[in-house]
């Protein structure tokens, strides 16, 4: 009897914890990991305000410029583009009844691979002419075009510096609207482009990578834009080459390579040899650096499995 | 973790005491047990959680194939700890370039801060947690308690945007339009009107959303660092001893550092980092200046809509009309006349998401900003399950106003409705539209406002009904 009880009592016992353990801890989502010390560190670091300024470490200058050209290629077959779903205004979406085929990944006849992105992420004074060559500071209001027409952005990847006005064009019959989901100190916008009309964007500060435009009012109609500080950009045409001129040399530079259907490329071949861009990093450093005047060659070949499917 | 050891012991307790069989003991042992586990019940300390699903998109982007490391998150989480302070305890960051005080009041921020109570005073604690936390969020990421019950489901603050603003696309808002809200609520939503609170505590309040917010922005900044890798992101972790040895080895070839060496090293870096990370919340910061700086340019002022009908008659009068015909009503009338052809002109366009009846049913398949950043505009189910496992609520689809029901969530002043034709509506597929002059929106405002008062067909007209017949 008395053992019954003990044994009685000991269930209960247990069952009482495990009632009292399961019903504390309430939570949702992840809760942050913090170190105490470290935080108190830095608070402490933080607080110093101005006086824990840092000095302006003496960076290397450039010694001149050099232009950098070359393909990006593909090998492999090609994904088949995807027809895209137009179910408004085919009059004018339409003409003809043609289908309309996405443009994530564009490869020409002898494998040229349009609009791949590739754009300086170095830090860069962006007045000193030192870095920047006199002929981009000459255009660095310059006004950009970004028209639509057939229900399709004209260009797909635009990219720009993060001071010049983007004149957002409809060349349509219809109207159409530009949701710009900017990413970054980029700032969005959302214009309404009424037929034939124009409407007015400024980005005002750089993206990391490409976001999305899209058209509400055609859902299918999509296009990517680059927003950079520097002018250090170039996006491919459509037989895969393309050229940035005027590239500040004598310098370690780092350049982000990015296509809508890989997003950032990280294994290619360069000029033959096969070679890993960490996220897409690509790195002109110690005996890479350019030399001023030099015309550097990037002949890219990248695997077709690389692009989704 | 106190009640596991007394669990442990307990069950020590429970064999040596089977031999003596005294039940009494294991009747203390019980009690014991019971305070023990409910001492330890209580709430936890309130913790902001991370946001897990915009990390994932920023791990995404960026290839790691096993998502950030433990490490790498944690970074984060100390450097926005140390900047942004905890739910109980908020704290303001010094920085050199920006004037915090401008945009956040710390004495406000710890009204609304912490437990819900009073202090000895009688002055309120803890309002953000009894008024808009089991919504809301601890943390501002609109998923509380209660929110997975509603729909709309609650704004998330993090990524800085909101819907019914002054400002245009692209702005954060104005403190008074996030006070607008919080006093008005938003009609057709469950966010309720909370004027009954007094004005110090609104102001209390609006001041804490304003903090969730960026505090969550430079979160997002900060992982959109570490995916993007645009800058070098060591700022975010603390130098490790270890590979600063190894460097400094490196750099004497072979010859070991000395201890004091690898602290000075440390201590050299130390100034940079904190650049680093001032610069980031400082661009955050600068974001809810500049949205006040553009809004006290005299080009931010709105027409009212008095001038446009005195324009309107104006123009009428010029043109002829007879001067007792221009009634208020007959003014009315006409300007809604000429909303009615911009609503389905081209310029405005208004219809072709609003619908021919202006229902709310042109356009059915968008998703807002903040579910179309994760998930696409045409996601895949496995695409949404991750997205979900990561936090994010059930994706729904943003649906255009239905505009016969007189019901605007941005409030129902003309003024109101104004802005949201010309400025749109951030995060949503609602454009901007400049096109259109002031006198031309508010022709559509007014058109808009009769809708729900216009027959959306024209059945046959009810034939009188004739008495005599009937009688």
């Amino acid at each position: 009897m008395n053992c019954h009880l003990t044994h009685r009592l000991s269930l209960l016992l247990i069952a009482t914890f495990a009632i009292c353990a399961a019903g504390c801890p309430r939570s949702s989502g992840t809760a942050v990991l913090i170190d105490q010390g470290e935080v108190a560190d830095l608070r402490k670091s933080l607080g110093e305000g101005a006086a824990g300024k840092a000095e302006a470490v003496a960076a290397a200058e450039p010694t001149g410029f050099a232009t950098i050209k070359g393909s990006f290629k593909l090998d492999g077959t090609p994904p088949a583009r995807k027809a895209l779903t137009v179910n408004k205004d085919q009059d004018i979406c339409m003409p003809g009844g043609r289908e309309v085929l996405g443009e994530e990944l564009i490869v020409d006849a002898n494998g040229g691979i349009k609009d791949v992105v590739i754009y300086c992420i170095t830090k860069m004074p962006p007045e000193d002419p030192k870095w920047i060559h006199p002929s981009y500071a000459a255009i660095k209001e310059a006004e950009v075009e970004f028209d639509q027409k057939n229900c399709v952005f004209l260009t797909h990847m635009l990219a720009f510096r993060s001071t010049q006005p983007i004149v957002l064009k409809n060349s349509d019959p219809k109207g159409h609207n530009a949701n710009i989901a900017a990413k970054g100190k980029a700032l969005g916008g959302n214009f309404l482009i009424p037929a034939g009309s124009t409407s007015r964007y400024v980005a005002g500060g750089e993206s990391p990578e490409p976001f999305d435009v899209s058209c509400n009012i055609h859902p299918w109609m999509s296009a990517k834009m680059l927003v950079r500080d520097n002018p250090i950009f170039a996006v491919t045409k459509a037989d895969g080459s393309f050229e940035i001129k005027h590239v500040p040399a004598g310098v370690p530079l780092e350049f982000k390579v990015w296509q809508e259907s890989s997003k950032f490329m990280q294994s290619v071949k360069l000029n033959g040899k096969a070679a890993k861009w960490p996220k897409g990093k690509l790195s002109f450093k110690d005996k890479d650096i350019l030399k001023p005047d030099e015309q550097r060659t990037l002949e890219v070949t990248v695997d077709a499995a690389s692009f989704a499917k | 973790m106190g009640s596991r050891i007394t669990a442990a012991a307990s069950v020590q307790m429970d064999e040596n005491m089977r031999v003596s069989g005294n039940w009494r003991l294991y009747l203390a042992a019980l009690v014991a047990a019971v305070s023990a586990g409910l001492s330890g019940c209580g709430s936890p300390d309130a913790r902001f959680v991370e946001n897990r699903a915009f990390a994932h998109l920023s791990e995404t982007a960026a290839k790691y194939e096993k998502g950030f490391t433990r490490q790498q998150r944690q970074d984060v989480d100390n450097v926005l700890a140390a900047l942004y302070g905890t739910p109980d305890a908020p704290a303001l960051p010094a920085l050199a370039n920006v004037d915090v005080s401008k945009v956040l009041d710390i004495s406000k921020l710890k009204l609304a801060a912490g437990r819900v109570g009073s202090d000895s005073t009688g002055r309120p604690r803890g309002l953000y947690r009894e008024h808009c936390a089991h919504c809301h969020g601890i943390t501002g990421d609109g998923n509380g308690p209660t929110a997975s019950f509603l729909n709309p489901y609650p704004r998330d603050y993090r990524a800085g945007l909101f819907k019914f603003k002054s400002t245009p696309i692209g702005y954060r808002p104005l403190h008074d339009d996030l006070k607008k809200i919080v006093v008005e609520g938003i009609p057709g939503t469950a966010m309720p009107s909370f004027r009954l609170l007094s004005d110090q505590e609104i102001e209390a309040l609006v001041e804490y959303v304003k903090y969730l917010a960026i505090r969550g922005e430079t979160e997002r900044q900060f992982y959109n660092a570490l995916g993007a890798d645009i800058t070098e992101t060591d700022f975010l972790s603390k130098a490790n001893p270890e590979v600063v040895a190894k460097e400094l080895a490196e750099a004497k070839e072979g010859k070991a550092p000395t201890q004091k060496e690898i602290d000075d090293k440390i201590a050299e870096t130390n100034p940079q980092r904190i650049e680093a990370i001032k610069g980031y919340a400082e661009g955050v910061f600068t974001k809810w200046l500049d949205a006040v700086d553009l809004m006290t340019q005299p080009a931010a002022k709105i027409t009212s809509r008095n001038d446009a009908m005195r324009a309107l008659r104006e123009e009428l009068s010029a043109a002829g009309t007879e001067e007792k015909k221009l009634t208020d009503a007959f003014l009315l009338a006409e300007s809604q006349q000429r909303g009615r052809k911009l609503f389905y002109g081209t310029v405005a366009n208004c219809f072709s998401c609003h619908g021919p009846t202006a229902l709310g049913d042109g356009q059915l398949g968008d998703y807002d900003r903040w579910t179309e950043e994760l998930i696409t505009k045409k996601p895949t189910q496995e695409l949404i399950d991750e997205y979900m496992s990561y936090g994010m609520p059930e994706p729904r689809n943003i649906r255009p106003r239905n505009l016969r029901l007189g019901v605007y969530r941005g409030g129902m002043r003309p003024l109101d409705l104004y802005r949201r034709v010309r400025n749109g509506i951030e995060g949503t597929p609602m454009p901007a539209n400049d096109k259109l002059k002031p006198e031309e929106i508010w022709h559509v405002v007014n058109y808009v406002q009769s809708l729900p008062y216009e027959q959306i067909s024209n059945p046959y007209e009810a034939v009188p009904e004739n008495r005599r017949e009937r009688n």
